[in-house]
């Protein structure tokens, strides 16, 4: 695939509460594979995920990607403290030119669209409630917990595909067939140790997860 | 009247049979929901309480049953 010369991605991760902690290590992953791929990477990590540093950052930077990890809802993706990062009918225009994707609650209902008529060239997100499940033990590891992996691996591919120079159509469906993947080893697998909760909250994921704009818009 | 009387019956029962499956949760998991994590006996005070969060997980739960009984999940390709 053919990446532009000093592609770029910014990246919002606050840890301020046990879910964001979970998304601040698994988007991690996200980073380090930027990386290796020759990304400049701008990681707003913690008190640095705030809308001033968020919009002076695209401002001079112009990061191509916009990988959110935080909460959100319709109208809104927070960071930090849960301050509104972007936010409909104030600063969705910030999202202009790039390609967007959020792992936040609601999101892609209506804060998408508008970000997309605002000028995004596609956003990928989800249209309801971003819902995932963890073990009790990992809660200090969230990396080696195998139940939110289920969840945050699908959920990982969107980025890494979109670096890896595909669309935003193709990150899109790349998820979803993770997304599949996840819930068919819960199917198969007949062991009663196997725990198939999971199902339930994966597949309402993969259902309102979604990609608008530009489908063939890549990095 | 009846209707009334029935719709309550009906979401009576969906409210029971979306706690009867969250208990098979197993205990030592946490659920990451709408900004906030549970344990599943706090998910099942939710549904009882019939408050946003316990709204969500019933949708959440007859979505599910919806897909099963539609079978989508047994035909994947590859």
């Amino acid at each position: 695939m053919n990446l532009k010369n000093n592609a770029s991605m910014l990246i919002t991760r606050p840890k301020d509460d046990p879910t964001t902690n979970y998304l601040f290590y698994w988007a991690g992953l996200v980073i380090d594979e930027a990386k290796k791929r020759g990304f400049r990477v701008f990681d707003l990590k913690e008190k640095r995920a705030n809308k001033k540093e968020l919009s002076s950052f695209i401002k001079k930077m112009g990061p191509d990607l916009l990988f959110f990890n935080g909460h959100g809802d319709p109208d809104i993706i927070t960071g930090c403290n849960q301050e509104a990062l972007v936010q409909s009918n104030y600063n969705e225009n910030i999202t202009k030119d790039r390609l967007v994707y959020a792992l936040a609650c609601s999101a892609a209902a209506k804060l998408g669209t508008r970000c997309v008529k605002a000028g995004a060239q596609a956003f990928i997100g989800y249209k309801n409630l971003f819902i995932f499940l963890t073990e009790q033990t990992f809660i200090t590891r969230p990396l080696e917990d195998q139940t939110a992996a289920l969840f945050l691996e699908p959920s990982n591919i969107v980025t890494i595909s979109l670096i890896k120079g595909n669309s935003a159509g193709d990150a899109y469906r790349r998820s979803q067939r993770e997304f599949k993947r996840s819930i068919r080893k819960l199917l198969i697998d007949e062991s009663p140790q196997t725990d198939k909760s999971s199902l339930r909250f994966l597949i309402w994921d993969m259902e309102n997860q979604a990609c608008l704009g530009d489908q063939s818009a890549k990095v | 009247m009846q209707k009334e009387l029935d719709k309550d019956k009906i979401e009576r029962e969906i409210q029971e049979l979306v706690i009867e499956r969250l208990k098979l949760i197993p205990s030592d998991k946490n659920i990451s929901i709408g900004g906030a994590t549970f344990t599943r006996s706090q998910i099942i005070d939710h549904v009882q309480k019939k408050d946003e969060i316990g709204k969500q997980v019933v949708e959440v739960e007859l979505s599910y049953l919806k897909a099963l009984k539609r079978g989508d999940f047994f035909e994947f390709e590859e």
